[in-house]
């Protein structure tokens, strides 16, 4: 399937990130319904191009990051575990939250659970900070690890390729400047 | 904005350099076209960032010249127009209208008020131009402001109601194949933008008794590795979504932006603070 998606763009499976990004570019502006018109032929040769070059992104990037939920499994140590780690794998994560917050004690696996259910919420920040924290209680836990890494794993990307480019050593007075732009406006607003 | 998606200029290359420029000053100029000095104010490097960003994914046709301006009144720079730069233009001014609005609302701030009521005309018109988008800044708004006021709300919920935000008005054609990915990007960002004023703001915040996520961790061991580890999240999904996009022309620059330059304010007050 991949192969083909290469094939369409009439790229190597090795080119480049941005090798393949100009390879889009070139065929799209040959088949673009703007430059074409009513013309169904391209249209369908623009869905596929558009299909080949989604595919191609997405099986680079999923190779890159970790999934969250791909090891999450049902088997819970307490009962009233059981019934959140239900919750989270049938993708129902306020319920979750709730029976979680009704809860007194929170144990390791209680902030594993609720940095699931977080997470599953969209809130990564708390995921990852619940997520943290159960790491820190039960350190040898496999199944808490697997989330904090797997939650960590988008800014390990991130961190281990920064295109070439490095932490900026000054604010850059630019920035300052720019900023002092705008307030020079703002006062002369009044006059 | 807030002033972090900027350049890191040590990094850039001279055609980098004139392209930013470019686009800031394009976008400037648009501003006082439109809306008069006063909308000029509202240029931000945030809407400069997306105003390149667009015009490297769509490339429309744009114009381009050299001419003086109050601030450099001497020598003639480049400026580079566009459609974008004009969608950019009317964001700036929807963006710069509630958010004085809402300094108003919150600390009776006179300035803002003031400033408000100055571009008041010019907002409402970019409103009737792009009113999908002045709708999404407005509920945004609104939520943030309910939000603010509950309590034991998660960490993430302001941040995200602000990235929701900026998410909406990054595409500026909604049904676009890109749309998606454009308003994964702002979403990530208005997140990293949201923490980072967070975390510049803390003390402050703790002072005033303001609203701010990154209080309680404050309060524990780890929270500078905690705030760097948030940061770092967002800007990975940021970098991430834009990746998905087929940007060649001015690609690095952008990256410049993504990759470094937003690092900018937080690596100062990293000096800051190692110097006390």
């Amino acid at each position: 399937m991949i192969d083909n998606a290469y094939r369409t763009l009439g790229v190597s499976p090795a080119a480049t990130d941005d090798e393949i990004k100009t390879a889009y570019r070139k065929l799209a502006k040959r088949y673009h319904p703007d430059a074409n018109p009513g013309d169904e032929a391209a249209a369908k040769k623009m869905a596929e191009i558009n299909a080949a070059y989604d595919e191609i992104i997405a099986f680079r990037q999923g190779k890159a990051q970790a999934d969250p939920f791909s090891g999450f499994s049902g088997g819970g140590s307490r009962g009233e575990y059981t019934a959140v780690r239900n919750f989270i794998m049938n993708r129902h994560f306020l319920d979750a939250m709730n029976v979680l917050s009704r809860m007194e004690t929170k144990d390791a696996e209680w902030y594993f659970l609720a940095g699931y259910a977080q997470y599953g919420l969209g809130n990564r920040a708390q995921a990852l900070e619940y997520a943290g924290r159960a790491v820190q209680m039960d350190p040898n836990n496999a199944e808490y690890r697997g989330l904090l890494n797997a939650l960590r794993s988008g800014g390990r990307v991130y961190a281990d390729n920064t295109r070439g480019y490095t932490m900026p050593q000054t604010d850059g007075g630019w920035c300052c400047r720019m900023i002092a732009l705008n307030l020079f406006f703002n006062l002369c607003c009044g006059c | 904005m807030f002033g972090y998606i900027v350049t890191d200029p040590a990094q850039l290359d001279e055609a980098q350099r004139l392209r930013y420029r470019a686009a800031y000053c394009g976008l400037c100029r648009t501003l006082k076209k439109r809306f008069g000095m006063r909308g000029a104010a509202s240029l931000s490097n945030d809407m400069v960032f997306l105003n390149i960003l667009l015009e490297a994914l769509y490339e429309p046709e744009s114009a381009e010249w050299s001419s003086r301006c109050v601030r450099h009144p001497l020598r003639r720079r480049p400026r580079s127009v566009s459609v974008l730069t004009e969608y950019c233009a009317d964001l700036s001014l929807i963006l710069a209208y509630h958010n004085a609005m809402d300094d108003w609302n919150d600390d009776k701030n006179h300035i803002a008020l003031r400033y408000a009521r100055s571009i008041g005309r010019g907002a409402a018109e970019a409103s009737r131009r792009l009113p999908w988008q002045a709708k999404a800044v407005a509920d945004a708004i609104e939520r943030i402001n309910v939000l603010e006021r509950q309590a034991d709300i998660p960490l993430d919920a302001v941040a995200d109601a602000f990235g929701k935000m900026l998410g909406e008005v990054f595409p500026p054609y909604p049904d676009d194949h890109w749309a998606p990915a454009l308003r994964e990007t702002g979403e990530a960002l208005g997140k990293f933008i949201y923490f980072m004023d967070a975390y510049e703001d803390a003390d402050r915040d703790g002072k005033k008794k303001n609203y701010n996520p990154l209080l309680p961790l404050k309060q524990e061991p780890g929270y500078e590795e905690k705030v760097r580890e948030i940061l770092t999240m967002f800007l990975g999904d940021a970098a991430a979504a834009f990746e998905k996009l087929p940007v060649v022309r001015d690609a690095a620059l952008l990256r410049n932006v993504l990759y470094a330059g937003v690092w900018s304010r937080y690596m100062m007050l990293q000096r800051k603070q190692d110097d006390r």
